[in-house]
């Protein structure tokens, strides 16, 4: 066992990643808003092609590190950070790092669908002319893909021109997924993916993810631990600012470490 | 750990379900000591009427059971626990089929005392071997229920240990009594009926042990997680060592 592979979900219990190809790994990682100190020393492993949920109340710090992931708080004045992160060995916090490029590789999809007001097909073609691919026969072939890889193609190939603003919210969220993986990106971040979405349309999410994690690394922030517990493989509990634990989701679930964790995931959490 | 630590949630109404399964369980538990005690009674005083009685009341402890299951049924689909409370339900669940067996098995004895009072061998039943090892596993039974359900209501983790060695003990009493009783039922045949009652009602205070201890090893999951049930004696040992 590689001791690279093994991280201390905090006080003495391993969780043993032997198993698994490092997608992320996040070491001594600190983040200020001013002198508000949002994340405190988090260090963990996030294993390719898996799905890793973040949870924990609100103001923990889990959109915040979230975002970390593809440099959204860059867009933040006040934002200091110490520590690194690295994908797949490559340090992204690196001043020569492309913004532009990370963000092909780790795609987000946000809360509220937000697709743009042209057809659906544009939407989707969106990323892929923006990384500068005009071929109509490519944008088609890699839209196709897209939309079925998001478990929208049946329900739009007829419509591909028709405007996305009229599609109901799920079909938007699936379209923006789409979006995200049209261009191929290695991790997909969701920050709660579903919370503005009806219950059928949530499962058809929850569907999807299971279905995009043998091609993506997914990393989800959600406040629903029943969806936590449904979709991912791996769980951090999050509560200001410090990981708490960080295991495996049936684990974390059933049999939790920390105090902190089950009154969370028990509904004891005054 | 003790029973505050299920509560309180931020759920007023989940506290009150689980405070609700607490209560049946241990309501369920009691008529279990009741019923084994009135069993006891009949069977010392050759009494077919109290033994009637408890046959009659069996009826009540199996629809407890299904009152148990219907309560973690409706907590499983509209609160979705997690972490202890999800091992409590499950547990709960098993606790009060171990219960409902209990039971079952209690109601032979009683049966027993019916066929020996009908059969006018209730005497020849007190005088035989057998008869003062099923008195021993009766009071071992009794007092094992009595752990095991402690052990439930204050989420005791290191009382539930301790019914380990005293179930171990039942068996070893329950095979030494059955080969007294083989030898004595070869020496006099005549008294193979009573006897053949009395092996059968001592299996079943056995099996009584047996469920108590099954109780036990519920509530240390409950609280600790783990599973002791078919874990090698290695393992146990381990356990025990732990908390001892």
């Amino acid at each position: 066992m590689s001791s690279v592979n093994v991280v201390l979900d905090h006080k003495s219990r391993q969780l043993d990643l032997s198993n698994e190809q490092t997608a992320i790994e996040v070491k001594d990682w600190n983040l200020y808003y001013g002198q508000k100190k949002a994340l405190n020393n988090i260090n963990m492993l996030l294993p390719e092609k898996r799905v890793t949920a973040f949870i924990g109340p609100s103001g923990c710090g889990k959109s915040t590190l979230l975002r970390c992931f593809n440099r959204m708080n860059d867009l933040v004045d006040s934002v200091r950070t110490e520590g690194s992160i690295s994908l797949h060995g490559r340090n992204i916090m690196d001043k020569r790092q492309n913004v532009s490029i990370l963000r092909r590789q780790v795609g987000m999809v946000f809360q509220k669908p937000n697709p743009f007001p042209k057809s659906i097909f544009e939407n989707v073609a969106y990323g892929l002319r923006l990384a500068g691919e005009n071929n109509r026969k490519v944008l088609e072939e890699k839209v196709e893909w897209a939309l079925k890889g998001a478990g929208l193609w049946n329900e739009v190939k007829d419509r591909l021109n028709e405007n996305a603003m009229g599609m109901s919210g799920g079909q938007q969220q699936r379209l923006v997924i789409a979006r995200a993986i049209a261009i191929e990106p290695e991790v997909l971040l969701l920050d709660e993916p579903t919370s503005a979405l009806d219950p059928i349309s949530t499962l058809s999410i929850e569907e999807l993810i299971f279905e995009l994690k043998e091609k993506f690394t997914i990393l989800i922030v959600t406040h629903n631990m029943q969806q936590a517990a449904r979709v991912s493989d791996y769980t951090a509990f999050m509560y200001m600012g410090d990981l708490i634990e960080y295991t495996d989701t049936d684990t974390l679930f059933t049999k939790p470490l920390q105090k902190q964790t089950e009154d969370y995931i028990t509904g004891r959490f005054g | 750990m003790d029973v505050s630590a299920i509560t309180p949630h931020i759920s007023r109404r989940y506290d009150q379900k689980l405070d609700d399964l607490f209560n049946r369980v241990l309501a369920m538990g009691g008529q279990i000591e009741s019923q084994v005690q009135k069993a006891f009674d009949a069977l010392r005083h050759n009494n077919a009427s109290l033994a009637a009685e408890v046959i009659a009341q069996d009826r009540f402890i199996n629809r407890l059971e299904s009152s148990v299951d219907d309560l973690c049924i409706r907590i499983l689909a509209v609160q979705q626990p997690t972490a202890i409370d999800l091992r409590l339900i499950m547990s709960a669940i098993h606790i009060v089929t171990d219960l409902e067996r209990m039971g079952d098995e209690i109601t032979k004895m009683a049966r027993m005392v019916i066929n020996l009072c009908e059969a006018g061998q209730a005497c020849d039943c007190q005088s035989v071997p057998g008869y003062s090892h099923l008195v021993e596993m009766t009071i071992c039974a009794q007092d094992m229920i009595k752990i095991a359900l402690d052990t439930f209501a204050h989420l005791d983790a290191k009382k539930a240990l301790t019914l380990l060695p005293k179930e171990a003990k039942a068996d070893e009493e329950y095979r030494s009594a059955k080969k007294l009783m083989c030898e004595h039922m070869m020496q006099y045949p005549e008294k193979i009926p009573a006897m053949l009652e009395l092996l059968n009602t001592l299996r079943a205070m056995e099996r009584v042990t047996d469920h108590s201890l099954n109780i036990a090893e519920h509530v240390f999951y409950i609280v600790e997680g783990s599973d002791l049930r078919h874990v090698s004696a290695e393992r146990l040992a381990e356990v025990t060592n732990k908390y001892a």
